[in-house]
């Protein structure tokens, strides 16, 4: 359950995700707030207004207030996932506290900071200011700093301090590695007004007041963007880079599913496996779900099960492939044996005895080939006839793979017929890196005028 | 054929063609949204889980809670200027505007 910690106008709310309040402190003053990661500790900011030192305060999670400090001007506030360090700046300054409350380092960059963040476990702190950009270690040494396009709003530092990403008031969007060497920067041409980067520093979005939402990768390169009504506020994504999510001045909150754009589709994508059940199961995967004639694939073997005697695995599949390798892994067997059917004519098996197999466990890869002789559109399904653990029957996955001809097909990765944007540039970078030939890529141009 | 149709220009017209390409989709690589939520109040801030599973959203009066699939968890009457999320997404803080 994720908890939340509010604070209102009235003082600092406490409430878990469907707005319980587990507790409340009613203070009419304006706060900063930051919380480690297992939510024990709760560093806060009291903005105490002209007349007196703002305040910096330690919280444990029970509202119990550890300790106090005082800090003029403070604008930001950060805390270790472990609440071990705590960072705040206050005017120009950074001042960087352990968790008693001893002050073990302060800087003046003698410039109002804007922004700041720190890395996962408090190594490094990354802070903009009017001018630009400066990276601290633990022990307040300035590694480096870098002038900026305007001031540096907003920043963000990779989950372990690897990668630093800065916004500009003057539109620029900064890419650095902890050495301070600009990997990368792009120009969105008007004020970045929020940036955030996923835990391996693989993701980057920014929010423009240009009403734009931005997705970069590593390498600098623009994965999507997308245009609000009005300018944004604030964009953040998961630590694991798969979802986004976006404030807009025009009242609404987005959510995107990073992934669904970000998987670069490949001329012969893997399956989706599903979970295994917990009893015993065998599932066969291919590396390919389609292929043209005369080329190969894998199909690859899996077993689960708490296997003490023996596990059997029969499979037939049709005539159009034929085996031109095969592989065990461990005690397995292969068992080749040829039968006649009706349309499917062979069968393989695995098998073995006593091994115990809790978790699971690929036992055999097999490489096919597709005969010249098969048709566009046929179909190659791998069937399970018998898959016995211990003696009892287990499910068992079937495979189909379609047999495909036509270049584009291939690329045609979503199945709709068509080839589009995407694809094509697939096609292109592998023509690029040699990979396809010059008519086929003719083909799938062709193909792509068509749609 | 291939007396008309000299290889180089083959090849030149396909980088040229390629070129257009991607330079017209770089530019225009656009992601829809999975969903969209109409506060009635400009969204000054927004965090997210580790995970993406929850997403709180600030406005000036009210603050959101919502799932990875849009759906509202809470609304709690209280104004935001900042927001910070534990890393692991358990611990989601909100600092109240100026009052």
């Amino acid at each position: 359950m994720a908890n939340i910690l509010l604070l209102l106008p009235g003082g600092v709310k406490y409430i878990d995700k469907y707005g319980d309040v587990l507790w409340e402190l009613r203070e009419k003053r304006r706060w900063l707030i930051a919380i480690s990661s297992d939510g024990q500790y709760i560093i806060t900011g009291r903005i105490m207004g002209p007349m007196a030192s703002d305040e910096l305060i330690l919280f444990d999670k029970y509202r119990n207030e550890l300790w106090v400090r005082p800090i003029s001007s403070i604008t930001e506030v950060a805390i270790s996932a472990d609440g071990r360090y705590i960072a705040a700046c206050g005017g120009s300054v950074v001042h960087y506290f352990n968790k008693y409350g001893d002050r073990l380092w302060s800087y003046d960059t003698r410039i109002t900071i804007r922004s700041m963040d720190m890395s996962l476990d408090g190594s490094y702190v990354v802070v903009g200011n009017n001018m630009g950009v400066y990276l601290f270690d633990r022990n307040g040494k300035l590694l480096w700093e870098y002038d900026t396009d305007g001031a540096a709003l907003t920043v963000a530092i990779s989950s372990d301090g690897k990668y630093i990403v800065a916004g500009s008031k003057g539109g620029k969007l900064y890419y650095f590695d902890r050495s301070g060497k600009l990997l990368w920067s792009y120009n969105i041409g008007d004020l970045i007004s929020s940036v955030d980067i996923s835990a391996d520093g693989k993701y980057v979005v920014a929010g423009s007041y240009n009403n734009n939402v931005y997705c970069f990768d590593n390498t600098g390169k623009l994965l999507w963007s997308y245009e609000t009504g009005a300018w944004v506020n604030s964009v953040a994504i998961s630590s694991d880079g798969r979802f986004a999510v976006a404030g807009s001045n025009d009242h609404k909150v987005y959510y995107f599913a990073v992934s669904s754009v970000i998987s670069t589709p490949t001329p012969t994508p893997t399956p989706t496996p599903t979970p295994m059940p917990a009893v015993g199961e065998v599932r066969l995967e291919s590396d390919k779900v389609a292929v043209a004639p005369g080329e190969t694939f894998d199909l690859n073997i899996y077993l689960k099960g708490n296997v003490s005697k023996a596990v059997l695995v029969n499979f037939t599949y049709p005539n159009l492939v034929e085996v031109v390798d095969t592989k065990t892994y461990g005690v397995f067997d292969l068992i080749d044996t040829i039968t006649q059917g009706t349309g499917y004519v062979k069968y393989l098996g695995v098998s073995t005895t006593g091994v115990n197999l809790s978790n699971k466990i690929k036992v055999a890869t097999i490489t096919f080939k597709v005969n010249n002789s098969a048709e566009p559109r046929d179909v190659i399904k791998f069937n399970v006839s018998t898959a016995t653990i211990n003696g009892q029957n287990v499910p068992a996955s079937t495979i189909t793979i379609t047999i495909v001809s036509e270049p584009w097909q291939k690329y045609d990765t979503d199945h709709n017929g068509k080839i589009d944007d995407l694809e094509l540039l697939q096609a292109i970078q592998d023509w690029l890196n040699n990979k396809l030939n010059d008519l086929d890529l003719l083909n799938i141009i062709m193909k792509w005028l068509q749609s | 054929m291939r007396h008309i149709f000299n290889k180089n220009i083959f090849r030149l017209s396909l980088i040229l063609l390629s070129s257009v390409i991607i330079i017209s989709t770089a530019t225009a690589v656009s992601i829809k949204p999975a969903w969209y939520y109409d506060t009635g109040h400009p969204v000054t801030k927004v965090v997210i889980s580790s995970d993406g599973d929850v997403v709180v959203a600030g406005t000036p009066y009210t603050t959101y809670v919502f799932n990875k699939s849009g759906k509202l968890l809470a609304k709690v009457k209280s104004g935001v200027s900042d927001i910070d999320l534990s890393s692991d997404g358990q611990y989601i803080a909100i600092a109240s505007r100026r009052c």
